[in-house]
Order: structure tokens, then C-alpha cells, then sequence
């Protein structure tokens, strides 16, 4: 340390001590303006970056934030817009889910009992063959069946330009349908509590869905014409299989009083030739 | 026992260390410049976005840290000193006394001290980088020897000697009155 009564002495010839304690009191500091700037620095503003740049890339990209808004509006209305869920539905799946459980249906013609289905509204007169001229287009047909199932027979139904093929045999009824893709104005509907899946068949997107519309009652107006109130019960006793293949629809429904398994349908789906 | 693990990923943990250790940097890049404090501020702030910047590459402790980042400020300090062509006549700053603690109670022998330390800046200034740097670190920051020889990349040996006659050539260039 510096000697305070002969600071002179050590001015000539400076110890090391001396060099140590002169360059030690000199503790020098940055301006204010330097800690200011510092409070700049990134790692003291690194919380508000990302806000920054978000915003920054909205300024500098405003088509490509109107389209994300745009998507984002159209999503939001598809899926939470009540009345548009079922839209979304028909879109991305094939059947249409019904508002409700239950659903009604004039019939102006063929008058139908109460045991009456769907299944039974055709008579099934048509070979194969014949069915396949009557539409005009190549018809699959499933080559692996269980063990007992016969064909019926085939129809050709005017309306829908479509081709239903009838199966029985063990207990189970198959009902095939081959309809044109560009024939379908509409896909039929289901249940609002109906158990749709999404499966692959044939290597393409299908829908499987158990249970099915039964008659509930019937009723008849002043003119005679009939009306069907049908109601969905998912222990209907029916499983259908749909998909979209090669610019066709494809159908199989199975009623059954037993239990029928996806993997039973999707094997006979598999087979069709 | 093994060092603690420090990590400078985290923007709270870097400004913590900002905070503990930016005026180390700024004594060194001022006793290795000379001055002036813009220059001084400059290479400090840049010291510090360099390692911002880079901090993913640092793996260690937090002393190990603190020799990291003075090796970033060192290799700017050399780069700078390379384009100075000729090394200029470093004045102190004015008012440079205001971070002085003067040893000497009177007036007469704190011109005199102040007059001691204007000399030894100058010949401080005066040394090869390298001599300069080790003065600087053991008397203004006061490191250890081995802390130098660990930043410097050299044996504690070696710092000693250099040390040593850094001090003589200090000694004998001291001006005779």
C-alpha cells in the first residue's frame, strides 16, 4: 500500500504492491446511457419476441393472415354451427346424420304393412346378368360367402339407378348396392345417435354403421296416400358397410337377429370380384 | 467434486449473469483499450450479444462462463487493436478521478497520486497486448494466477514469469523526476 507520509519515495520506484493498489482503486463504470441501452439487449426482451414477431409477420403478410382467418371462420362454422354439423358430415363421411331419431316419409304408392323394411320393397326376380344390362354398367359381385348363403335374386331400381342384389341364407340377409357415383344427388341418412366408424375397405376410406330406420307406425291421409314414421334403433338387428370405389357407390346391409361382426362384412366386401 | 452445471439458454438465468458480470467486462475492455467509454461500451455491449447470440455453444460452470465471455471480449479487443495501424496516445477520460478511491488524505499527496496513476496508465497502455492483458486481470480485477493461465490458455508458470517481467519493464521505463 501507499506510504501516506513519503508518498514521494515510492513515486521514484514503484513496488509491485504499489502498481497493484494504484490500478485497484481505479474501479471505473459505464455511463447511464449504456445500462439504458442494455435494458434493450434480447435476452431482456425475449418474452415480448414472440408477440413481435407474430405481429410483425401478420404486417408483412396480410393475404396470408386473411386466409388463415378465413379457414379458421370457415372450420369454426362447419363444427360449431349446429345447424351445419351435419353438412361437415356429408362431406368428410358418407351418410348424413339425421336431426333426430326419427324421421317420417310419404308414400304415395305401394302400400307397406308395419312388419314391412326397406328390404322388402323390391321383388328380387332379376339374374345377375339381367340386372347388369337393365343398368348399363359392369356389377361386382362377392366370390367368398359363408357356408349356406344363396342368392335371392337382383334388382335394378329406376330411381336411384342402382343395382341390389339380395343374399340369404343362415339367418342373415345381404343386400348389395352398386350405384353409379354420379347418380347420387344424396347419401342416406342416419340417426343422430347412430355408431359410424370409419374404416378401409378395399384399400379406400368406407363408413361402417350399426343399426338402422324401422317403421314405427304408419298412418294414412284423406287421399289414401300413406305416411312411413320411422324411427333409428341402433339394436335393429342391421349393420351396413358403404364406400366410394372407381367412380361407384358401394352398399352391403345385413339384417340379422345374431350379432355381425365389421371383420365378417369387410371379408365379403374383400371378396367382391 | 464436479462443477456445478451453469446454463445461459434461459433469458432470466442470462440477464443474472449480465448483471453479475458486466462490469468485469467493461474493466477489461477498458484497461485493454485505454479508452475512449464509447469504444469501451461498444465492444462490451457486442461482447455480450456475441455470447447471446452463441450461448447454445457454452457448456460449464458458471466460472467457466465468465472466462468464456472473456474470451469473446478479448478476441474483439485484439481484433480492434489489429486495425489501429498505429496503437494512438490514450488519454485518460475526463473526469476519469471520479471513479478513483484515492488512498492519500491530503491535497498536495493526491496530486501526486493522481499524477502516479496517469503515468502507470500510460505505460499500461504502452505494453504488448499480451503483457497488458495480464497486468490488467491480476491488478485491476485481481485474478488469480491460475485464473489468467486457465482464460490465457498457458501454464500458471508462465503467467507468473510474464508477470514478473511486466512489472520490471513497468519499474525501469517509471520516469525519473
Amino acid at each position: 500500500m501507499l506510504n501516506s507520509d513519503d508518498p514521494q519515495a515510492q513515486f521514484d520506484q514503484p513496488q509491485a504492491e504499489h502498481i497493484f493498489s494504484l490500478l485497484n482503486n481505479f474501479q471505473p463504470r459505464p455511463r447511464q446511457g449504456f445500462n439504458h441501452r442494455m435494458q434493450q439487449a434480447p435476452w431482456n426482451r425475449e418474452g415480448k419476441q414472440f408477440f413481435i414477431k407474430v405481429v410483425q409477420s401478420l404486417r408483412t403478410f396480410p393475404v396470408n393472415a386473411f386466409a388463415v382467418f378465413v379457414i379458421f371462420l370457415i372450420l369454426t362454422l362447419l363444427f360449431f354451427t349446429p345447424s351445419l354439423v351435419s353438412t361437415a358430415r356429408q362431406i368428410f363421411q358418407f351418410f348424413g346424420v339425421h336431426d333426430e331419431n326419427s324421421r317420417s316419409i310419404e308414400v304415395t304408392s305401394t302400400p307397406i304393412s308395419p312388419s314391412d323394411t326397406s328390404l322388402s320393397e323390391f321383388k328380387f326376380s332379376l339374374s345377375l346378368a339381367e340386372a347388369a344390362k337393365a343398368a348399363n354398367f359392369p356389377i361386382k359381385v362377392p366370390v367368398d360367402f359363408p357356408k349356406g348363403t344363396v342368392l335371392e335374386g337382383a334388382a335394378y331400381d329406376e330411381t336411384r339407378q342402382a343395382v341390389l342384389i339380395k343374399y340369404i341364407g343362415n339367418g342373415k340377409t345381404f343386400l348389395f348396392t352398386q350405384r353409379d357415383e354420379s347418380s347420387v344427388s344424396e347419401y342416406a341418412s342416419i340417426g343422430s345417435s347412430a355408431p359410424a366408424e370409419l374404416v378401409t375397405v378395399r384399400g379406400v376410406q368406407g363408413e361402417f354403421v350399426t343399426g338402422g330406420w324401422v317403421i314405427q307406425s304408419l298412418s294414412e291421409n284423406q287421399s289414401g296416400a300413406q305416411t312411413v314414421n320411422l324411427v333409428w334403433e341402433n339394436q335393429a338387428g342391421m349393420w351396413t358397410l358403404r364406400w366410394e370405389e372407381n367412380g361407384f357407390v358401394y352398399e352391403i346391409v345385413v339384417a340379422s337377429s345374431q350379432s355381425v361382426s365389421l371383420t365378417e362384412i369387410l371379408a365379403i366386401a374383400e371378396s367382391m370380384r | 467434486m464436479a462443477e456445478k452445471h451453469f446454463s445461459l439458454q434461459n433469458a432470466k438465468t442470462f440477464s443474472l449473469f449480465y448483471e453479475s458480470c458486466h462490469l468485469v467486462v467493461f474493466r477489461y475492455i477498458y484497461g485493454m483499450t485505454g479508452g475512449p467509454l464509447q469504444e469501451v461500451e461498444d465492444l462490451t455491449a457486442e461482447s455480450f450479444f456475441r455470447a447471446w447470440k452463441n450461448r447454445s455453444q457454452f457448456q460449464g460452470s458458471e466460472q467457466a462462463a465468465i472466462g468464456w465471455l472473456l474470451t469473446i471480449a478479448r478476441n474483439m479487443v485484439f481484433d480492434a487493436h489489429r486495425r489501429r495501424k498505429v496503437h494512438p496516445e490514450v488519454e485518460l477520460e475526463e473526469n476519469w478521478d471520479d471513479h478513483y478511491s484515492y488512498t492519500q488524505a491530503t491535497p498536495e499527496s493526491r496530486i501526486l497520486e493522481r499524477e502516479q496513476f496517469r503515468i502507470l496508465w500510460q505505460l499500461i497502455q504502452g505494453l504488448c497486448p499480451e503483457q497488458r492483458e495480464i497486468i490488467i486481470l491480476r491488478y485491476m480485477l485481481g485474478w488469480q494466477v491460475k485464473e489468467i493461465a486457465r482464460l490465457t490458455n498457458s501454464s500458471e508458470n508462465a503467467v507468473s514469469v510474464n508477470l514478473f517481467r511486466t512489472m520490471k519493464k513497468i519499474q525501469q521505463n517509471w520516469p525519473n523526476e
